[in-house]
């Protein structure tokens, strides 16, 4: 997996932080002695951190520090730099008054905490990698400048593609790759397509992985980033392994090999041996293999990669074991499997186990080898089931969530209809003021009416002149009164008009929330429909594998015993019976499998396997317009297992020599037709036993018709009809 | 001379299972028991069986590439295919690839035997999924292609309808006015078809990619 390395020059680059510039001058002197041995690069790095005065400076290098010694694999000391380094970023950004620092220091702890979580994913501590990395994400998401955010992305997919969480790990590589195509950060863009490729490769898309593999190679030539292209040739080489495609495979392990002896990437060189040596084994060339397998054992033990050392000494085992070098082979593998138990890795001891049951198995030790086998299997079981219950527990989980989210819908739903109530009595309340402010205001013309014709009566005797010119006056200010109402009326015009818009985009956003939170429902089903495929199918892989050995092996016991048993026999066609039932339930509850074509298959390959061995002839016709129709899964089920019940029913108790199966189309009705010419029962007479009454339920389940004729001597006729 | 017979099968029970079930019955030894097709040509070698059980679906090179090698490299020993579903696309392929018949996992031992011994004698079962899978074929090319790509006569296409139908082919013996061994003969023309015609598929695919 590739990594993002932090992105110095971009910081340097960063105008207006004078001071930094002249750490360019350290750089310079990091990138020349980049050609130097590793170790004395670092050495002389922390040598200058020791003297160096300036904080930016410093910051830089302890960046620089922690990453070349996570680099060199040398993760206690990486850590201990981390820790010194995260101090004293979160002292100078408290300190910082200038926004720039703020945010230059604030990159410097992006990139730290990303080493860390890098370092915790090496060491297999996956949850707490992703604390880390998730701690950085929402750092540089504050920031102006996104590419720290692209970082952070890559790293966390790469976790989960280790945890094998692939649409995860797509989501967080597409989130980087979108930042990091609107930068010029060349090598970020490369690790995201060999990532992508990887993803690919996981999903046994081997051309897409090759393509993304490719393509980031040609950016790593272009800028020269050798233990990068190191990953990549790696990658490649392990995807024509995969396809059985040896040539290719050594071809390209080689070029990484070069590549990461170029840039002093021992655990990258390790896997590479590993790979070769592999391939070296399949073609038979034990020589080589051993050579190689060494070679990447001796590295491991040199950077202390345990698990890997369990790897590489059960690889060496294999070879040891085509050598017939049983007790090398042994040897390596206890030193394994001892190995594999201190770091807890169950994966690791299983494998050992099988390895180890194999070895002994082909020394003649058939005891061990028993042993060892039985221990394989108990820890394979264990991990199943291990996976299993995780699987449901995340099941349920989800589940729970997934409630919770729809009571805090229903209630977010409820306060908006009590805010909407709210509003709407506000705006009552409003129009009844305005009413009764309008009211007062006819009242009080009214009153001033009144008063005038008081004063009307009063002045009587006074001048008409003055009379006039207090009815002018009067006038005047009814007009006025009038304009203010009209004025009154238009603002309760246009509160109406609010109200009435606010009411229809609420309504609209309802209408609308509907529809996603109903598209939202529809693909959670979906993927749940999926786990159950996923569950069901490795469920009848598994059970049903063992229950086919159980059936073989009670006849082998048999053999031996020399005579009949009826236990045993009864132990083989018990165990055959569940695996039928199995496989009864997982086509059923398979999506892929709901067309009527299907359905006839199934039908027709039973007949002949049930009828064949008991040589009744039969004749099986499907109506040719069945097979584009598809069928619910009830319907599915309930249809073929009728079938099943009729024509075992026939094989077991009819004594029939003929069958006729036909399945018929007319008018939207589907008739199905089974017919033997056996002994027959009468059917007043015969009680109803329970294959009978379980065919009436099936019928009854999917709504269809049954219909049971037979006379005793003249054999059975089955009519089953319905409608879809 | 007891049945040679060599097993490919990734699930270590199943494999024990045959293994031991094959070398405790009177006629037959198991010369080999592999978890898959990896170092094929040297396993074969190894094992020089008359008969080769091989599971459908395997981790790494598939069966159906599986019998593709073996066929190319060693036509004269017979494989049976062995599946959990009754895949039907997937038997088809194998037959293809030049596998003589299949049977089901959870197949009784004693019929498991039985299937290899006919398969050692010469005989190719055509069972109604597989006449149906071919005929279904036959017809979706012929609209387009002028002539039907297997080259199947009329009267192997009756017969396979007949197969379909579900008739034996005794049944089919006396519907066709021919003896049992005509049809039998019939058949195994029919297989022959179909594996020259993925041959030359494969060829042709080849030849258009620059790999011959």
């Amino acid at each position: 997996m590739d990594l993002v390395p932090p992105l110095f020059s971009k910081i340097i680059m960063t105008r207006s932080v004078r001071k930094i510039r002249w750490c360019l001058i350290i750089l310079c002197f990091c990138s020349v002695a980049a050609s130097a041995q590793n170790q004395n690069k670092i050495d002389s790095m922390i040598n200058v951190l020791k003297t160096v005065k300036s904080d930016t400076s410093r910051a830089i290098l302890l960046n620089t520090v922690c990453f070349k010694l996570y680099e060199a694999a040398d993760y206690s000391r990486s850590l201990q730099y981390s820790d010194e380094a995260i101090h004293f970023f979160d002292k100078m950004i408290s300190q910082s008054r200038e926004e720039k620092y703020v945010s230059f220091y604030t990159k410097c702890k992006v990139n730290c905490l990303n080493n860390i979580g890098a370092i915790y994913r090496q060491q297999g501590k996956y949850d707490e990698a992703i604390q880390q990395h998730t701690a950085a994400l929402k750092l540089a998401d504050l920031s102006p400048d996104k590419e720290g955010a692209g970082s952070c992305y890559n790293y966390l997919a790469t976790i989960y593609n280790r945890q094998g969480n692939f649409p995860e790990a797509l989501k967080n590589y597409l989130g980087a790759l979108k930042i990091l195509l609107t930068t010029d950060n060349k090598k970020g863009i490369a690790s995201c397509y060999n990532n992508v490729g990887l993803i690919y490769g996981n999903q046994d898309n081997f051309t897409e992985a090759i393509k993304n593999f490719t393509e980031s190679i040609r950016i790593k030539e272009e800028i020269g980033d050798k233990r990068g292209l190191g990953n990549s040739y790696q990658n490649i080489g392990e995807t024509y392994s995969r396809q059985g495609n040896n040539t290719e495979a050594i071809k390209y392990f080689e070029s990484s090999l070069k590549c990461r002896k170029e840039a002093g990437d021992k655990d990258g060189m390790s896997k590479s041996y590993i790979g070769l040596g592999i391939l070296y084994q399949r073609q038979g060339n034990c020589n080589e293999a051993m050579t190689t397998l060494l070679a990447a054992l001796k590295i491991r033990e040199e950077i202390g990669n345990k698990d890997g050392i369990a790897g590489s000494l059960r690889g060496l085992s294999e070879v040891y074991r085509a050598q017939q070098k049983y007790d090398d082979a042994i040897n390596s593998l206890n030193k394994a499997v001892q190995l594999a138990k201190e770091i807890g890795a169950k994966n690791e001891i299983k494998e050992c186990y099988q390895a180890l049951s194999n070895i002994y198995r082909d020394k003649g030790d058939y005891e061990n080898a028993l042993g060892f086998h039985t221990r394989y299997t108990e820890l394979k079981d264990s991990i199943f089931n291990e996976e299993k219950s995780k699987q449901i527990n995340e099941l349920s989980a989800r589940y729970d969530s997934e409630k919770k989210e729809k009571d805090i819908q229903n209630l977010e739903h409820e306060k908006s209809l009590g805010a909407l109530k709210l509003q709407n009595e506000q705006q009552s309340l409003l129009r009844s003021k305005l009413e009764n402010h309008l009211n007062q205001q006819k009242i009080e013309l009214l009153a001033s009416e009144k008063q005038l014709q008081q004063s009307q009566i009063d002045r009587n005797k006074t001048e008409l002149s003055a009379q006039e010119a207090t009815i002018r006056n009067n006038q005047d200010k009814l007009e006025l009164l009038a304009k203010d109402s009209a004025i009154q009326n238009i603002e309760i015009k246009k509160q109406t008009l609010l109200r009435n818009s606010l009411l229809g985009g609420l309504a609209l956003a309802l209408v609308l929330f509907f529809f996603i939170y109903r598209n939202y429902r529809t693909s959670q089903k979906l993927k749940l429909e999926n786990i159950r495929n996923n569950i069901a199918a490795d469920l009848h892989d598994d059970i049903g594998s063992t229950l086919n050995s159980i059936s073989l092996f009670s006849e082998v016991a048999k053999k031996e015993a020399g005579k009949e048993i009826p236990a045993l026999e009864q132990i083989g066609v018990s165990s055959r019976k569940i695996i039928d039932a199995m496989s009864d339930i997982v086509w059923t509850i398979n999506p892929e499998q709901d067309s009527f074509e299907n359905v006839i298959t199934r039908m027709r390959s039973l007949a002949y396997l049930l009828l064949k061995a008991k040589e009744i002839e039969f004749s099986f016709k499907a109506d040719e317009r069945l097979n584009a129709l598809s069928l619910p899964m009830l319907v599915r089920k309930n249809v073929y297992l009728l079938f099943k019940e009729a024509t075992n029913n026939i094989v077991k108790y009819s004594r029939a020599t003929y069958v006729t199966f036909q399945l018929s189309l007319e008018n939207k009705n589907v008739k199905m037709l089974i017919r033997d010419n056996g002994a027959g029962f009468d059917t007043t007479i015969a009680p109803m036993g329970n294959g009978l009454k379980n065919m009436k339920k099936r019928a009854g389940e999917i709504g269809g018709q049954l219909l049971i004729e037979s006379t005793e001597t003249k054999g059975v006729n089955i009519e089953l009809s319905f409608k879809i | 001379m007891d049945i040679k017979v060599a097993v490919f099968e990734d699930n270590s029970n199943m494999r024990e299972g045959l293994f031991q079930l094959i070398n405790g019955s009177n006629g037959f030894i198991c010369t080999g028991a592999f978890p898959n097709c990896d170092d094929l040509v040297k396993r074969i070698e190894k094992s020089s069986p008359d008969v080769i059980v091989m599971d459908i679906e395997m981790p790494g090179i598939s069966g159906i590439e599986g019998v593709r090698q073996v066929k190319e490299l060693f036509p004269e020993i017979k494989v049976l295919m062995e599946t959990i579903f009754e895949d039907d696309e997937k038997i088809f392929d194998s037959i293809c690839a030049g596998a003589e018949g299949y049977i089901l996992k959870n197949t009784p031992p004693v019929e498991i035997l039985k299937a290899i011994k006919e398969v050692y004698e010469g005989g190719s079962p055509m069972t109604p999924t597989i006449a149906n899978r071919v005929l279904k074929m036959v017809k979706s090319q012929q609209p387009s292609g002028s002539k039907n790509i297997f080259n199947l006569t009329d009267r192997e296409k009756e017969i396979l309808s007949c197969l379909v139908e579900g008739m034996s082919y005794k049944l089919i013996a006396a519907e066709c006015s021919i003896s049992i061994d005509t049809v039998n003969v019939h058949i195994k023309n029919i297989y022959k078809k179909l594996q020259v015609h993925s041959k030359s598929e494969a060829v042709a695919k080849a030849l258009k990619k620059n790999l011959v």
